[in-house]
């Protein structure tokens, strides 16, 4: 079960059992390989098509905030955006478990459409299936999102030492959501902070090549995508605990959950890796964008390659693991 | 003088032990000559020492030889009766033999003689504080590279004074070939310095140094492998505002004293020999009440304290009024301690550094020990003791080990031996694995090994781990994984020559082979592999490192399975920061949580059940003030929970607090739970007809341990290495026996 958790385990999964079976695993841009957000096909001019699938289910499919429709579609636009693309359709797979209500799948479709709408993103395609009662659980979601990109590509790689990392908003919220349903806690001040981010990727991309990479925090969190981003681009990176922006009530729930804070899913927020003469005025661009709590988090040095630190408030240096999926304790 | 008539003899003798680095060669020459006697003395591989007598008087010799003080220690001496050869006079010669492994010496106390020297006004050596001969001072702590010769060393910079020069090169002086030499005129020189780092003009910084502690200030000062935080044990508001600063809430602070009959003061049963020896750790023993600060070692029976064990300690020392303070290491939170003026000046807690201005190289924390049963164990082995390697009764392979996460240790192995580190600290913090790797490398290099396997814990998350991956991938090397608690087994196992035996393994947490929390084991064990034969029923961890922060959440799962919890709802909710509501949640999360069977867990549930604890801020903080809580306890019953392959602590902590609610009083119901917990797992190999022994970082608790001894006639602990995780590399290249 653990390969699905967005962690440490799916990337071995995808390494050890999925890239050996496929002789082509690229057609000249990002491919499979490269274990991007999204993958990329050159269309001459330095651009690039962007494409991103992605299945999504939820337990339960609503939930504060939003619902699975608004999730499904944001998350494979954002995997685009993220690449440096601006998304332009989007393709959808919907199963439904026979009984699901009606009005339910309205509502959701209604919110897809939502999101698609707002962007002026065309849906080009999709399929509905309903299966036998049983056969999965409730409503499953597949999506692609496709986007064009000019170069450069936000690849993860592109992170270098001296650069700053800049968060978009609080992280968390939806992990934390989620998981307080799923134990049946009735919380009123938590809610998924889902949502399409490509207004701010498209806040940053004027600055060009001093905009480096970007990337949505999605599953493993914040943990995840920092490690992520150490081990692509070969540096190790420092966050300041202090500066990473956290609304309170998810870090208690985390934290009484027994769950590191840092790995909770955001849906709707971004992290950016810049050049430090552009930090300010990126800040400043994302606050005018409507991402009034933008911080810098960070930074990435060089030494030991793949390591995330966290500087801790008094002053420790803790190394900041990829999540893994099951909890396990370490203190002797 | 009656006439000797008596036939020449000759004596080709082997030396292993602590025989390098320690004057030993001189001495030997010394001797020879004494009795008139010719042949040689010179180091060959293996660490050993090669003498070849002859002459009349060889037996005397022997005799002698044997007697060397310490810090020489003769582990093992071969004699072979040869046929004479002829040699005139004795000569110390060149190291030969191929391999050339010669052991780094470790770092020694200040001996008698140059404490006597720096007391004496007409010595030359007056008042000096860095003083040292060839058998005390830093080595370790200040060699770069093999072979530990002066050049080698930060000793480097100062060169010899010519009267200096002459002792170095006079046989006859005990400084003959001492590579640490100085004095006065030529050595490294004492500053003291204020916050900010400059130099405080005064006519002699030690005797200022003395004032301030004296009037209260805090002082950092630069020992041999590290910097001490120095501060007036005696006084509440220096102790509290020292907790303050360091933010350091509860964790015991360790104290230096002058000598024996002042620590005498402070502790009571205190073994001399220990605490004088060249090792000079600190040793834990009974406090006396009142003759320091409660915030010392708040809640603790036992205190940590060391003799001053270099001449700076000393003349600070004796110029104050108490002749005693603390002397605790100078690291910045979840950072190694500090080696540089940079790195104490940042850390912001000292208002005073009492500075020197030799290098050091290799950071050496004070080592720690304490008794148990009738035993003295390692909690810490470092200065005094490390890198001394360990030779165990089985050739090795070339190869790593990189311990397990938390007090960590590594080690490399070659021939028969393993040379294990000193102490590192967390490697889950960033510069301690930093400074784990920068060991081990430098190891591996001296001794050049080539390790043909790297061993890892089999914890997923231990940056150790990731470590050993990192070195085993460079080096080609392969990867070995060891189960935590065999490995712990295996320690003792390599430490008295076992083969075969039934382990205790009792600690905190280690990764089981199912991907529970173990910790509470009874492990049948070969070496190479091992078998889990009993262990502690399981319990939920519910929120994993939460649950080992806040222990009340472990009680509630072990009162929530016996179906027991409402009667202490209310009193569990209070112990958890997030009351009524974290409760409720950690009740929701116990089916997703992980199973533990350690016993170091159990003991921490227990502790807050009996409203000792209930937050830990320092590792093994609860279960600790359990121990310290059952001093003075006695049992008030001995039963069997084995059931099957399990031992039922949740049972047994029922009927503990069964005798609790009947008023027994709670130093008798915390001995009696730690006791039953030693007296059961004792009865799961009580029948087995192998060598019993006992390990991890709860195998030190004394109820524990007699709970045990009450089954078994015979239990051993590691005598060498640290029960705790500080012997778990040992356990895991023993694995790798050929
Ligand atoms: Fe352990
Ligand atoms: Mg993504
Ligand atoms: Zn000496
Ligand atoms: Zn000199």
């Amino acid at each position: 079960l653990a390969i699905g958790s967005g962690g440490k385990d799916t990337e071995d999964f995808v390494k050890r059992f999925i890239l050996p079976l496929f002789k082509l695993r690229s057609l000249g841009g990002v491919g499979l390989e490269d274990m991007e957000d999204g993958a990329t096909i050159p269309i001459g001019d330095g651009k690039h098509l962007v494409i991103s699938i992605d299945s999504y289910t939820v337990n339960p499919p609503f939930f504060p905030g939003g619902n699975i429709g608004k999730l499904a579609a944001s998350g494979s636009l954002n995997d685009v955006a993220v690449m440096g693309a601006e998304p332009k359709a989007l393709m959808d797979a919907i199963i439904v478990e026979e009984g699901f209500p009606l009005r339910d799948l309205k509502t959701i479709l209604n919110s897809m459409a939502e999101v698609a709408n707002s962007m002026d993103v065309a849906l080009l395609g999709g399929d509905t299936k309903v299966m036998p009662k049983g056969s999965i659980d409730k409503i499953v979601i597949a999506t692609v999102g496709i986007g064009i990109a000019e170069e450069p590509l936000l690849t993860l790689d592109r992170a270098r030492p001296g650069d700053k990392i800049i968060v978009t908003g609080p992280v968390g919220d939806h992990g934390a959501t989620i998981l307080a349903l799923q134990f049946n806690l009735k919380v009123e001040t938590l809610k998924s902070d889902v949502r399409p981010i490509w207004s701010a990727v498209r806040a940053l991309r004027k600055f060009g090549d001093n905009l480096r990479s970007a990337k949505d925090p999605t599953r493993g969190g914040l943990a995840m995508a920092l490690n992520e981003i150490a081990e692509r681009s070969g540096n190790s990176i420092v966050v300041y605990e202090d500066a990473i922006p956290m609304k309170n009530e998810v870090r208690t729930y985390a934290e009484m959950l027994g769950v590191e804070p840092l790995a909770l899913a955001s849906e709707g927020q971004a992290i950016f890796v810049v050049d430090p003469s552009i930090e300010e005025e990126a800040l400043e661009a994302l606050r005018k964008e409507g991402y009034e709590e933008a911080r810098t988090i960070g930074e990435v040095k060089g030494g030991k390659s793949g390591y995330v630190v966290l500087k801790t408030r008094v002053g420790g240096l803790r190394i900041l693991e990829k999540p893994i999926g099951e909890l396990v304790p370490r203190i002797c | 003088m009656r006439e000797v008539k008596e036939m020449k003899k000759a004596y080709l003798i082997k030396v292993k032990g602590l025989v390098q680095g320690v004057g030993f060669r001189p001495d030997v020459a010394r001797l020879a000559r004494k009795y008139g006697l010719g042949g040689y003395v010179k180091n060959v591989s293996g660490g050993s020492v090669e003498i070849w007598v002859e002459g009349i008087q060889v037996e005397n010799f022997l005799d002698d030889l044997k007697k060397l003080p310490p810090p020489i220690e003769i582990e093992q001496l071969d004699v072979i009766e040869a046929s004479p050869k002829g040699f005139e006079d004795f000569r110390i010669l060149p190291s030969g033999g191929a391999g050339k492994r010669s052991q780094v010496p470790p770092d020694f106390a200040i001996c008698e003689n140059c404490l006597k020297e720096i007391l004496n006004p007409f010595s030359r050596r007056f008042r000096y504080a860095l003083n040292s001969c060839a058998k005390c001072g830093p080595r370790f702590s200040m060699i770069k590279m093999l072979p530990y010769d002066r050049e080698n060393t930060s000793m480097a910079p100062y060169p010899l004074c010519p009267e200096c020069e002459r002792e170095y090169s006079s046989i006859e002086d005990r400084r003959y070939h001492a590579q640490g030499i100085s004095c006065n005129r030529c050595g490294p020189r004492v500053t003291l310095r204020d916050s900010d780092g400059k130099t405080v003009l005064v006519r002699d910084p030690i005797t200022e140094a003395a004032k301030l502690l004296e009037e209260g200030f805090i002082l950092a000062i630069k020992g041999m492998g590290g910097y001490h935080l120095a501060a007036k044990a005696t006084s509440d508001e220096v102790v509290l505002e020292l907790r303050k600063r360091k933010n350091r809430p509860r964790k015991p602070f360790a104290l230096m004293a002058l000598n024996y009959e002042v620590a005498l003061g402070i502790v009571k049963d205190l073994d001399r020999d220990l605490f004088s020896s060249p090792e000079a750790p600190i040793i834990l023993a009974p406090k006396r009440e009142g003759a320091v600060s409660e915030w010392v070692a708040p809640g603790h029976e036992l205190i940590g304290v060391m003799r001053a064990y270099t001449g700076l300690h000393y003349l600070l020392l004796m110029q104050t009024k108490e002749k005693f303070s603390i002397m605790t290491s100078a690291n910045p939170t979840g950072k190694p301690t500090c080696i540089d003026l940079k790195c104490v000046l940042e850390m912001g807690v000292a208002d005073y550094v009492l500075d020197h201005d030799r290098e050091i190289v290799h950071r050496v924390d004070d080592s720690v020990i304490r008794r148990t049963g009738n035993s003295y164990v390692f909690l810490r082995r470092s200065r005094g003791y490390a890198p001394r390697w360990i030779e165990v009764r089985w050739r090795l392979p070339e190869a790593l080990a990189v311990g397990a996460e938390l007090q960590n240790v590594g080690a490399v192995s070659f021939e028969n031996k393993v040379v294990m580190t000193q102490y590192i600290g967390d490697t889950d913090e960033l510069e301690n694995l930093e400074f784990l790797e920068k060991e081990l490398r430098w190891f591996v290099e001296q001794y050049s090994v080539e390790p043909s396997f790297v061993v890892v814990d089999k914890h997923p998350l231990y940056n150790s781990r990731k470590l050993g991956l990192t070195i085993a991938e460079e080096m080609g090397s392969e990867v070995v994984e060891v189960q935590h608690h065999h490995a712990h087994v295996n320690s003792v196992m390599a430490d008295l020559g076992l083969e075969e035996a039934v382990g205790i393994a009792i600690d905190g947490t280690g990764y089981g082979e199912d991907g529970a929390i173990w910790g509470g084991e009874v492990i049948y064990s070969n070496l190479r592999g091992f078998e889990r034969l009993c262990h502690l029923r399981y319990y939920k961890l519910p929120g994993g490192d939460r649950a080992v922060k806040y222990p009340a959440r472990i009680a509630i799962s072990i009162l929530h399975e016996l179906g027991e919890l409402d009667r202490f709802s209310e009193e569990l909710s209070e112990a958890l920061p997030g009351k009524e509501l974290e409760f409720e949640l950690t009740l929701k999360t116990l089916n997703s949580s992980p199973n533990s069977s350690s016993l170091g867990r159990l003991l921490d549930a227990a502790s807050v059940l009996l409203g000792i604890s209930k937050v830990r801020t320092y590792e093994g903080e609860p279960a600790m003030l359990l121990e310290a809580t059952s001093f003075g306890g006695k049992p008030l019953f001995k039963e069997d929970f084995v059931k099957g392959n399990l031992i039922d602590g949740h049972e047994l902590i029922l009927r503990a607090l069964m005798e609790l609610e009947r008023g027994a009083r709670i130093k008798d119901v915390a001995y009696t739970i730690q006791f039953n917990l030693g007296y059961n797992f004792a009865l799961c190999i009580r029948d087995m007809e192998l060598p019993k022994v006992i390990s991890g970082g709860a195998a030190v608790n004394q109820p524990f341990y007699e709970g045990v001894k009450d089954v078994l006639k015979e239990v051993f602990l590691p005598k060498r290495v640290p029960p705790g995780d500080g012997g778990i590399s040992l356990g895991q290249l023993v694995t790798l026996r050929e």
